[in-house]
């Protein structure tokens, strides 16, 4: 990824992350704003309902006490109190009072308890209501909420309880309505809330007991855990309730008030809801909104951003640039400097690396020209320096022979003659030799047979595979048979193989095993040549290809650098892979078209990184 | 055996009434005071009633109890009996002026009233009076016509025929031409409800009637109409005779219509489904009969128009029903019902079918439900129109009306209804041992007895209804309105 490309995506994610912390913000602030308007809604309807509730007490009370100050109730009261009065023919008076006072529930009690007429349950007069008799002082008392036994239920209502008192007995009244749907009927609701009934009226929950203005409420089940809640804990709760098909939609937050009796116990839950499809839609909008306005900043960040990226990182590509002609060698390479900031100072900085780096490398060229000058010095009077100590200790002892006989002179001259002449010729090899290193002959390619080439050079070998005298070494050819041929030169193709199996047999004065390998990898041919010889130290590997160095006795340390300079004269690389006491492998490849002539074509010396070099020409 | 009627009516004796009435009449004249005691002839009679009688032919008579006893009512003033039952229950002549019998009661013979016409003009002859009879009573008896008299031939002994001829369907009639019925009764029908919807019939004097021409020139009988608003029709001078349920009769009282009640002649009554598993055990239906308190339902409920019923008959029917326990013992209810070793009302409650036409019975059935309550018995109460069959039902609370002063025809008659056939009912006894044997197997459980009562508008003279209930309008008069119009 280019740095334009990053700095692109940074731009991008830094505009998206910023449209999303400002619709979050909003969506927070706009969730907190409604639901502290629900919560003020919610908390108006509880104490409207709180008001209606007490509203209806007062009320139901009030009438209640309607019935006991009316003169009828008033006279039956009388009679009730005289001895053996006879009850029965109040046994339907209930029922017609709370026909006129819009009762649900009336009961006429004695001063003992007994029932003496009940609007609701007409058939259970004659039994005892022990509750009512248990508090005398019931004028003083407000309507409260209890559980009404019906024949064939039990239901929920609000009462009042008054006494008639005549002389020392009491008659009871006790007035009441239903607390059912029609009671939330009369609450006033907002749109988008609604209030449901639970009747706690049997253990457990009871999804039938659940009311709303049209009855039992669908999807009852959906409140249970709610429900129950309240009914462990007797306090208010809210919980958010999601119901339908589109749950977040239909989700309501209901605020659920317990209903107790006078002993505290838990009777009814009023619940208050409120719909959060309003919410629901808001932040749905937000949402919707945040997108588009992200989409459109995106796309307006896109060009910008490209705009701005490609401003900034121009001189930082036009400095890759200049560093990619510095690594291939142009060391000229300058970039252009159109700033003062920390860009601009870059590129002042690559400029004088740059010409430092020529300098330097110039001083270094010079430097190793001179090194290069006096090792071929010191490797010449070397060279020079064997042959020439026999010859002057042949010249001193012919010499010396004049004053032998002339047998003796004879046979000493022509041995000293045969001496120098054998001297002389093994300096005209050593000139040869560095002769022929100093001219090597340009490549003239053509189609070549690279497997054909190893089998000619090993066949060459053959004999010196199993000489006499020394431990065999067993040659192992894996030639790929589906070779393609490559531009090579052959004569120095051969000369690089003849000189690489040379060292590799140097290699292995103890015998082993010579293996060579040729396949195809990547449009290049790759030759294997690995000896099982005493290996090379790291310090060997790294100046193995170096002209006339050499670690042995009686080498010129020409033979890798010349296949090192065939190789690269082909285009190709050469490298070695090698530790101590594990032989040596020398990997050349080479392309197989014609190869580019050109800076990098000589540059195939294996790098300072690459494994050590295991032996040396 | 030979019975001889009184050659007069029994209208004689009230002729002894008349000279009283005149005696006061004129004493009251002697006062300045308008005489208004003395029976007057003309007028409307407005009577209302609940139920809705759909025929007035007797060969249609229904045995559902409540029609029974609706047409025990109406078609007397149409039709006429062979024989009459007195206040005491005893056997009167009416178109037959005596009777005979074998000695084993299975050939009954009954002379005719000479001159009897019926109101088409035709004779009533010992062939019209055999041919009704033969299509009333069945093929288990021979009805034949001699010169003067019905013979009846039975192939059981039927000591007590006069006694059922007195009651039920065993009307004397005649079909005309046309298949229309006619009768020798003090009335004839001018209207009948054809509709559905009408619910008014129409019945006009007979003039030519052989006891005599009733004193009203009509009744409007309307049919149909509920106690509610007959109780306002009373109230408001739109009716002369209405029904009052027992429950409020004492109210009606105390508003000041006037109110006539019989003795106790309905049978509230539980009946048990031995079919259903729930109260196949008779400990659980003793347990049931323990719990219920008959006096609450006789005394508050019924308002002390009712009395606690033991036994099917009433005392002043059979005389002996204080023999049968009538006292509420809730803890030996709990005891029976803990040694059954399983729960009644699992794992259903126990069904308590009632008639949810009878505006009684449902308050009756959720005293009885309160009561098994008490009793550890859930029980779940449900109306059914009558005659309708409920397959859930454990209970069924029911209801008869005995329209005999005959004890042996009424425990007949409850017996049949209830499904028992006891072998003889001819001495106290036969009965006694009949009526106890359903009632020791709590197969059935006695409630109360409840009487049957009518509120009278102020211008109803002379109510002498039977005390087993019913009407008697051929003897009622309309007194004028104070200060209008002679009716």
């Amino acid at each position: 990824m280019t740095f334009r490309t990053k700095l692109l995506a940074l731009f991008t994610v830094t505009i998206v992350a910023a449209v999303t912390a400002v619709a979050w913000g909003v969506s927070a602030y706009t969730r907190r704003a409604f639901e502290l308007f629900d919560r003020q809604r919610t908390d108006a309807l509880v104490a409207q309902f709180r008001r209606e509730y007490a509203q209806r007490g007062e009320e139901i009370a009030h009438r209640v006490q309607g019935i006991a100050d009316a003169e009828a109730t008033l006279r039956m009261a009388i009679d009730l109190s005289r001895p053996q009065a006879d009850a029965s023919q109040y046994y339907n008076d209930a029922r017609g009072i709370a026909g006129t006072q819009q009762f649900d529930f009336l009961d006429i009690v004695a001063d003992d308890g007994t029932l003496i007429s009940s609007a609701e349950w007409p058939a259970r007069f004659g039994y005892k209501n022990d509750w009512v008799a248990a508090e005398k002082d019931w004028n003083s008392k407000g309507a409260f909420l209890r559980r009404v036994d019906m024949p064939d239920s039990v239901d929920l209502g609000l009462l009042a309880v008054r006494t008639i008192r005549v002389g020392e007995k009491h008659i009871y009244l006790i007035g009441g309505q239903r607390l059912n749907q029609d009671f939330l009927a009369t609450l006033v609701l907002p749109e988008s809330m609604r209030a449901l009934l639970y009747r706690n009226l049997e253990q457990g929950f009871m999804a039938s007991a659940l009311t709303d203005l049209h009855g039992p409420v669908g999807q009852a089940d959906s409140f249970a855990p709610l429900i129950a809640e309240v009914q462990r804990t007797h306090r208010e709760l809210q919980k958010t309730i999601d119901s339908g098909a589109d749950l977040a939609a239909n989700s309501e937050t209901f605020n659920a008030i317990p209903l107790v009796g006078r002993e505290g116990d838990l009777l009814g839950v009023l619940l208050v809801g409120s719909s959060r499809q309003d919410l629901v839609q808001m932040l749905n909008f937000i949402r919707a909104l945040a997108l588009l306005v992200a989409g459109g900043v995106l796309l307006l960040e896109l060009v910008l951003g490209w705009w701005i990226s490609a401003r900034v990182t121009r001189p930082i590509e036009q400095l890759a640039a200049g560093a990619r002609e510095v690594a291939a060698g142009h060391w000229e390479a300058r970039v252009e400097v159109h700033s003062r900031d920390e860009i601009g100072q870059l590129a002042g900085a690559f400029n004088d690396m740059t010409r430092q780096l020529a300098e330097q490398r110039e001083r270094l060229v010079q430097t190793e020209r001179v090194a290069a000058w006096r090792e071929l010095a010191r490797r010449l009077a070397h060279e020079l320096k064997n042959p020439l100590f026999p010859l002057q200790l042949t010249v001193e002892n012919l010499q010396r022979a004049r004053e032998q006989t002339s047998e003796q002179f004879d046979e000493i001259f022509f041995e000293s003659t045969a001496t120098m002449r054998a001297e002389l010729e093994n300096l005209k090899a050593i000139v040869s030799r560095f002769s022929n290193f100093a001219k090597m002959p340009a490549p003239e390619f053509e189609p070549v047979d690279l497997n054909e080439s190893v089998r000619s050079v090993v066949k060459l070998f053959e004999p010196q595979f199993s000489t006499v005298g020394r431990p065999p070494i067993a040659p192992e050819l894996y030639l790929d048979e589906n070779l393609a041929r490559l531009q090579a030169d052959p004569i120095l193709l051969r000369r690089a193989l003849e000189n690489l199996l040379l060292n590799s047999l140097d290699a292995m004065p103890a015998g082993g095993t010579l293996t060579v390998r040729t396949s195809q990898h990547n449009g290049s041919v790759r030759l294997d040549v690995t000896d099982t010889g005493a290996g090379l130290t790291p310090e060997e590997c790294a100046r193995l290809f170096t002209p006339y160095y050499t670690s042995k006795q009686h080498g010129t340390g020409l033979g890798l650098a010349i296949v090192q300079s065939v190789v690269s004269d082909h285009g190709g690389k050469i490298a070695v892979e090698s530790a101590p006491g594990a032989g040596a492998t020398f990997r050349i490849e080479l392309p197989l078209g014609q190869p580019i002539s050109g800076p990098g074509a000589n540059h195939s010396q294996a790098a300072p990184a690459d494994p050590p070099v295991s032996s040396a020409a | 055996m030979k019975h001889t009627a009184c050659p007069f009516r029994a209208r004689s004796s009230r002729r002894r009434n008349f000279a009283a009435i005149f005696l006061l009449a004129f004493l009251i004249c002697a006062t300045g005071t308008e005489a208004s005691l003395r029976p007057q002839r003309g007028g409307t009679l407005r009577v209302q009633m609940s139920e809705r009688i759909r025929s007035i032919d007797p060969r249609q008579w229904l045995s559902v109890p409540a029609q029974a006893a609706v047409a025990e009512r109406v078609l007397p003033l149409v039709f006429d009996r062979l024989v009459r039952l007195d206040d005491h229950g005893m056997p009167q002549p009416a178109l037959a002026v005596s009777w005979e019998h074998d000695v084993q009661a299975k050939r009954w013979q009954f002379r005719l009233r000479d001159g009897v016409k019926f109101n088409d003009g035709m004779p009533l002859t010992p062939e019209a009076a055999a041919l009704s009879l033969q299509q009333l009573l069945g093929n288990s008896f021979d009805v034949s016509a001699t010169s003067d008299s019905v013979v009846i031939q039975a192939d059981h002994a039927v000591p007590n025929l006069p006694a059922q001829l007195a009651a039920g369907r065993y009307f004397i009639f005649h079909t005309a031409d046309d298949g229309s019925l006619t009768s020798t009764g003090p009335f004839r029908v001018a209207e009948w409800p054809a509709a559905e919807g009408s619910a008014k019939a129409v019945f006009v004097a007979n003039e030519s009637c052989w006891s005599g021409r009733p004193f009203v020139d009509k009744i409007e009988l309307t049919m149909g109409v509920d106690f509610q608003r007959q109780a306002n029709a009373i109230a408001f001078g739109q009716a002369d005779v209405v029904e009052l349920p027992a429950s409020q009769v004492r109210r009606a009282a105390q508003r000041g219509v006037r109110t006539v009640s019989s003795d106790p002649v309905e049978l509230f009554a539980l009946q048990f489904d031995a079919a259903r598993p729930a109260v196949q055990d008779a400990r659980v239906r003793q347990a049931i009969s323990l719990a219920v308190d008959r006096s609450s339902i006789a005394n508050v409920i019924l308002q002390r128009e009712g009395v606690a019923a033991g036994g099917l008959l009433p005392n002043w029917l059979s005389g002996y029903s204080f023999l049968f326990r009538v006292a509420v013992d809730l803890p030996r209810a709990k005891e029976l019902l803990a040694a059954t070793g399983r729960e009644v009302s699992r794992p259903a409650p126990l069904v308590l079918v009632y008639d949810s036409g009878d505006a009684e019975a449902r308050p009756v059935a959720e005293r009885v439900a309160v009561n098994l309550r008490e009793a550890g018995i859930v029980v779940q109460i449900s109306g059914q129109a009558a005659g309708v069959k409920n397959s859930a039902a454990g209970m069924r609370l029911v209801r008869y009306h005995m329209a005999t002063p005959d004890p042996g025809v009424a425990l007949a008659e409850v017996l049949n209804a209830l499904g028992e056939s006891p072998a003889s009912l001819e001495t106290p006894e036969q009965a006694y041992a009949a009526e106890r044997a359903p009632i020791d197997a709590f197969r059935v459980i006695p409630l109360v007895h409840v009487s049957e009562s009518y509120g009278l508008g102020p211008q109803v003279r002379d109510w002498m209804a039977p005390r087993w209930g019913g009407w008697r309008l051929e003897d009622v008069w309309l007194a004028p309105v104070a200060g209008g119009n002679a009716p």
